[in-house]
């Protein structure tokens, strides 16, 4: 099965599951809205803001920069609304199935591979304020992802598993007027973009953890 | 021995793990997100370590019931803990080999540490209330005895000052010194010179940041050069013996100074309070030579909780320098070294690999609001 697949036959009805009883019917349709961008290098933004995924180059709601594959030979990358996805199971604050589940708001993919399996928290741009729950985000969607057999066997065979917050990078940092407050952006420069840090939760699961704006594919 | 710590569901912990609890150790997060809870936790868990060191000490000596032990929900009210406490909650804490755990609100601590292991441990904890120690000095009325933290604080300040009446606090540019008066009181006192030349005034009279950084310099100054901790458990066995009628069984294994491992480890809540930067660097840096740079006969560790980011800034160039062989300037392994973030309950480690391979504390989340501000400002100007 693909990803898309897997989430609408399994990822679904384990949503639903969770309150059936006290909600009632399953959904008439369950939809997984993605994109398949197939640039080398492309930027990404929150999707909220015009439906779409990807934006124009530098634009200031970009979120964070894909460079993908080779220029000769990118890969197809399949971008899934995974926040979206959750939150059509919300008819109502009553009749909410996905209450209490985190959700990371992209899971990305290699079309027909198991090569990758990213899931991208934004935090920049008009919706930085995502930022302090990152980790949190990302430990509830594994973790309930881990506990559906068909998506952890497809999550188990891909070869990276990567969970991305996209925060500030050293490109994102304007300097103060006058140079006023210089002095606290240097940090942002001596750090890599991305950079990786320890989260022990996921790295047991196989997932490595990184902050930053720049995503390579390689 | 390794030293770990876990924290599930206590106050304003969800789940922490601190897995290799390292010599500085540096925790910073918004207010209210568990830094001081898990400052007191880990220091009342050090503290149950001692006890069951002195515990063991007893038993290699021939004493089956030592009677020495602790109750935990007692603990937990003094320390201001119990109301933290929650069906779920739990508490892990090891030290190599053994291990203390808490769970329906009772710890248990059911072992002997061997005699290669045992340690004589000191836990000494700086509060952020300590800005009231001067006038406490001066007063008869005992205000902090409801606060464990602020009256372990000021135990420590007049232990620290009956062995150091003068000590130059050269990151404050200042002299603390003790006068004994006619009366039998204490003069504390603050000396500099000022740009209306030499003054001399009463500590509580002295600068907010004066008054609660010379409670850090003091204490920590006593325990880096004076402190003496073979002194410390002869104390606690004497003071054993006298409630317990057991001495004539005693034939001790070994002698209090041979114990194989010694540690005194400082707990500082917000070493920067109401100080200027530049202070808060120099403060760093008396912090770090007294506990990691000068020799002593123990082991010391620090801990701090803040909100400065000049701190967390300036323990990278600490680190530098000791990469760069800076020998002639004040240095810190990054080995020794651990940066945390508290963040919804839970702890991100923010000791990285810089753009140059160099271990680095990423310090950018504490830029990030001053990049906001600037965010907005350019929007406005726009």
């Amino acid at each position: 099965m693909s990803i898309i697949e897997i989430l609408s036959n399994c990822v679904a009805p384990a949503v639903i599951k969770r309150r059936e009883k006290q909600l009632g019917v399953f959904p008439d349709e369950v939809i997984v809205d993605y994109e398949i961008i197939l640039d080398h290098i492309f930027d990404i933004h929150d999707c909220k803001s015009d439906g779409s995924i990807k934006c124009d180059r530098n634009s200031s709601d970009r979120a964070a920069t894909y460079i993908n594959g080779v220029p000769s030979a990118p890969y197809d990358l399949v971008f899934i609304k995974y926040d979206n996805f959750i939150n059509q199971f919300r008819k109502s604050p009553k009749e909410d199935w996905s209450k209490d589940l985190k959700r990371a708001d992209y899971i990305v993919t290699v079309l027909d591979s198991n090569n990758y399996f990213i899931l991208h928290e934004l935090s920049v741009g008009n919706i930085k304020s995502k930022g302090p729950d990152a980790k949190s985000q990302f430990i509830g969607t594994i973790n309930f992802l881990m506990g559906i057999p068909e998506i952890k066997e497809y999550i188990d065979n891909c070869s990276m598993k990567k969970c991305i917050v996209s925060a500030r990078g050293c490109d994102d940092i304007k300097p103060s007027p006058l140079g006023v407050a210089a002095g606290f952006s240097r940090p942002y420069k001596i750090i890599p973009n991305p950079c990786e840090f320890k989260v022990p939760s996921l790295n047991k699961l196989g997932f490595t953890v990184w902050k930053g704006n720049i995503v390579n594919i390689a | 021995m390794t030293e770990y710590l876990k924290i599930v569901d206590f106050g304003p912990i969800s789940e922490i793990e601190l897995s290799d609890i390292r010599p500085l150790t540096v925790l910073i997060g918004q207010s209210g997100s568990g830094k001081s809870t898990i400052m007191k936790v880990l220091s009342l868990f050090r503290w149950m370590y001692k006890r069951v060191n002195l515990r063991s000490f007893i038993k290699h000596s021939k004493i089956k019931n030592t009677k020495i032990g602790f109750k935990t929900k007692p603990l937990l009210r003094a320390s201001g803990l119990l109301e933290y406490l929650t069906p779920t909650s739990q508490i892990v804490y090891r030290n190599g080999p053994y291990e203390i755990v808490m769970k329906n609100g009772a710890a248990s601590a059911k072992f002997v540490v061997a005699r290669e292991h045992l340690s004589l441990e000191k836990v000494v904890f700086i509060s952020d209330k300590r800005s009231i120690i001067p006038d406490l000095l001066g007063s008869s009325i005992d205000r902090h005895k409801d606060n464990y933290y602020l009256q372990d604080t000021l135990e420590n300040f007049r232990t620290a000052y009956k062995f150091i009446s003068e000590l130059d606090l050269n990151f404050l540019g200042v002299k603390f010194s003790v006068l004994k008066q006619k009366n039998g009181i204490n003069d504390f006192r603050i000396s500099g010179q000022g740009i209306n030349g030499d003054y001399s005034i009463k500590l509580s009279n002295s600068s907010s940041g004066i008054q609660t950084a010379t409670s850090v310099g003091l204490i920590v100054d006593y325990y880096a050069t004076k402190y003496n901790l073979e002194d410390s458990l002869n104390r606690a066995l004497f003071s054993y013996f006298a409630d317990n009628d057991n001495l004539k069984n005693f034939r001790a294994g070994m002698n209090v100074g041979e114990f194989p491992n010694r540690r005194v480890n400082i707990f500082i809540e917000e070493p920067e309070l109401s100080l200027y930067p530049d202070n808060q660097i120099e403060m760093i840096d008396f912090l770090v030579s007294h506990c990691f740079s000068s020799k002593h006969q123990y082991d010391m560790t620090l801990m701090l909780a803040t909100h400065s980011p000049y701190i967390v800034n300036y323990l990278n160039l600490l680190i530098a320098r000791y990469v760069g062989n800076a020998d002639d300037e004040i240095s810190i392994n990054p080995d020794m070294v651990s940066v945390y973030l508290i963040e919804e309950g839970t702890l991100i480690n923010l000791k990285v690999r810089g753009n140059n391979g160099m271990p680095l504390i990423d310090a950018t989340r504490l830029s990030d609001p001053i990049s906001n501000i600037y965010d907005q400002y350019d929007n406005l100007s726009q």
